[in-house]
């Protein structure tokens, strides 16, 4: 149907609803301000170092209880394939703090210059484990020599194998290593593609349960057998941390207290992990928060995480000793308490 | 209408000489790659980049050279995987092709299942082949298979019903029997079609090598890509990528040869062939 001016009706009409619906788009965007949060929030990138378990409930426990959104923190946390990647977020500026191997994040301020400091550690004793299968010829660790071990590359296990490897007297050449992408290094395992495996002490719940036709898992804890040093914490750059000093006392204090509401609270913190994860089996992620008791020193630590310098001495020397770390740092910098208390 | 060699003029449209033309072609894109490593440098070096995150190309090529002999060994690993998964996927593929086009029960049958495989994305199931046939070559053989193989099947279909019909009821009613339609008709008019399947199926199927690799390795590119990517050696890195580049190209343009050489051999076979039999 044609009108005065020649164009039908249906094209004006259209016309009528694109520009009145354009017009009442911007009024309502105009009208829509963002209303200036109480306090400014600051958003974070907490990258972890794995997939996200049960020992990780304590950060989903810290982030479901609004310990973060109280300290005006917007934290995302981001699930991780390996240490490296984690701590190459980290230096890209992509994460504002991670959790990963503090021993790891030391070996590459030494090697790289990468200024990342350490600010809590929560894996006090070695996690690091060499996982096999028994009655298959693997009773002690030297055994593994002529046989595959799995890995994930990038992963601390795998970093700091050379110094278990000394200490526990392998011969490091006559071991064969096998990639794994870090979902499938456990079925790798299970089903006899490598003959041992290397990742956290908090993967065995997981591994027995799923171990097939009668298969018991070994453990071999690389702090068992002399090579102990700091493991998983949290660390930033020093530049962030001189810039924003208050924010990273919240988020340290805000984590920790997520740890030990964990530690007090496992049913109902697990039970905020699996908000986030609900793949994951209670019971194995409760098993996990055990060991996670255990890892964290927590019955011997007055302040959760705090790190002593004779331990990060002990840390640095192992790798200079087993790992030829040619040029060691000053730990003064590389590590601090100041944001625990 | 004349045409001179040395400037190639068709009528009033000049254009460069052929030769000329020839060489813009390996020029063009060489200057422009140059053009790109200089880019590259200058920011890396005066940008302010982390050589964690980005190193500059001429560190690249240090690398490459420094560790040349692993990197050739590992290529060859990559290679015999992709090649292999290649070759597979064109047995399979070309005479599966065939068969949907020549038998419609088949075509029925097959051919819904074969979309539905292919949507399955197989960087998906790489983990399932890789515990199905283990951590070794086999499995990457396989994935690059899964992954190449429908562009082959597809284009194979394509290009072998996009004959002319005119063209068949010709050769039919000259007395030809079907398989001369096919030989004669059918599949040099196909061939173009077949080729384009082949060549994209030939980079799909390193990727599929790769894959496999990244899943569940102990050598080749992909193990060493992540190796160096664990021990933050970006240097290396990038070299594997530089290297898998090459590779792929090098395969592509080997099947791009393989189809200047096919083709004329068959097309000049086929007109042998009816001027022989005197129906030219």
């Amino acid at each position: 149907m044609q009108g005065p001016t020649g164009k039908s009706s249906a094209s004006t009409s259209r016309r009528k609803f694109l520009t009145t619906g354009t017009a009442a788009g911007f009024a309502f965007a105009a009208g829509v301000r963002p209303r200036p949060a109480r306090a400014a929030t600051e958003k974070i990138l907490f990258q972890l170092d794995w997939i996200p378990f049960g020992r990780h409930t304590p950060y989903y426990a810290a982030l479901e209880n609004g310990f973060y959104s109280e300290k005006g923190l917007e934290v995302t946390i981001a699930q991780g394939r390996s240490t490296i990647q984690g701590i190459r977020t980290l230096v890209a500026g992509q994460s504002q703090f991670i959790f990963q191997d503090i021993a790891v994040m030391l070996s590459v301020r030494a090697t790289e210059g990468a200024k990342i400091r350490s600010l809590a550690c929560m894996y006090q004793r070695t996690p690091h484990t060499l996982f096999y299968i028994k009655n298959n010829g693997i009773n002690q660790p030297k055994d593994i020599e002529g046989k595959k071990i799995a890995f994930t590359p990038g992963d601390s296990p795998r970093r700091m194998f050379p110094a278990f490897a000394k200490a526990s007297g392998i011969d490091e050449s006559k071991v064969s290593w096998l990639s794994v992408d870090p979902n499938s290094k456990n079925a790798v395992l299970l089903n006899h593609q490598a003959e041992g495996m290397v990742t956290y002490i908090f993967t065995l719940p997981v591994l027995q349960k799923s171990a097939q036709g009668g298969d018991q898992v070994g453990a071999f804890v690389y702090g068992d057998y002399g090579a102990d040093f700091y493991s998983n914490g949290i660390g930033a750059m020093e530049e962030y941390i001189k810039e924003k000093p208050e924010v990273t006392r919240n988020f340290v204090q805000a984590t920790m207290k997520g740890l030990k509401f964990t530690l007090d609270h496992p049913k109902e913190a697990v039970g905020m992990l699996k908000n986030h994860q609900p793949q994951l089996d209670e019971e194995v992620a409760l098993q996990e928060i055990e060991i996670l008791r255990n890892i964290s020193n927590a019955k011997n630590l007055k302040v959760l995480g705090s790190m002593t310098k004779e331990k990060m001495q002990e840390t640095q020397d192992l790798m200079i000793k087993y790992m030829d770390l040619k040029s060691p740092v000053a730990l003064d910098q590389a590590f601090t308490n100041e944001f625990l208390a | 209408m004349s045409t001179s060699a040395s400037t190639g003029e068709i009528g009033t449209l000049v254009l460069p000489s052929t030769g000329a033309r020839k060489s813009a072609v390996y020029l063009y894109p060489c200057i422009a790659t140059i053009v790109l490593f200089i880019v590259w440098e200058i920011a890396t070096r005066y940008g302010n980049i982390s050589p964690l995150i980005l190193p500059p190309p001429t560190e690249i090529f240090a690398t490459a050279v420094a560790k040349f002999p692993v990197l050739v060994r590992m290529s060859l690993v990559t290679s015999y995987e992709f090649v292999l998964g290649f070759i597979l996927a064109a047995v399979v593929g070309l005479p599966l092709g065939a068969l949907i086009v020549y038998a419609r029960p088949v075509e029925m049958t097959l051919y819904p299942m074969l979309v539905a495989f292919q949507t399955i994305p197989k960087a998906a199931i790489a983990p399932v082949f890789i515990v199905w046939l283990g951590t070794g070559i086999t499995s990457k053989i396989l994935i690059a298979f899964a992954i190449s193989f429908f562009p082959i099947v597809i284009d194979t279909i394509i290009g072998l019903r996009s004959t002319q019909p005119e063209t068949i009821y010709v050769v039919r009613a000259m007395g030809g029997t079907a398989f001369q339609v096919f030989w004669h008709v059918r599949l040099p008019n196909a061939l173009p079609a077949i080729f384009g399947g082949l060549k994209v199926a030939s980079t799909l199927a390193v990727i599929g090598a790769i894959v496999g690799e990244f899943v569940s390795s102990d050598s080749g590119i992909g193990y060493l890509l992540l190796v160096a990517n664990g021990e933050l050696d970006t240097r290396l890195v990038f070299a594997c990528v530089l290297v898998l580049t090459v590779l792929g190209l090098v395969f592509f343009f080997i099947i791009d040869a393989f189809e200047r050489v096919f083709v004329r051999w068959h097309v000049s076979a086929r007109q042998a062939d009816l001027a022989a039999t005197g129906s030219n």
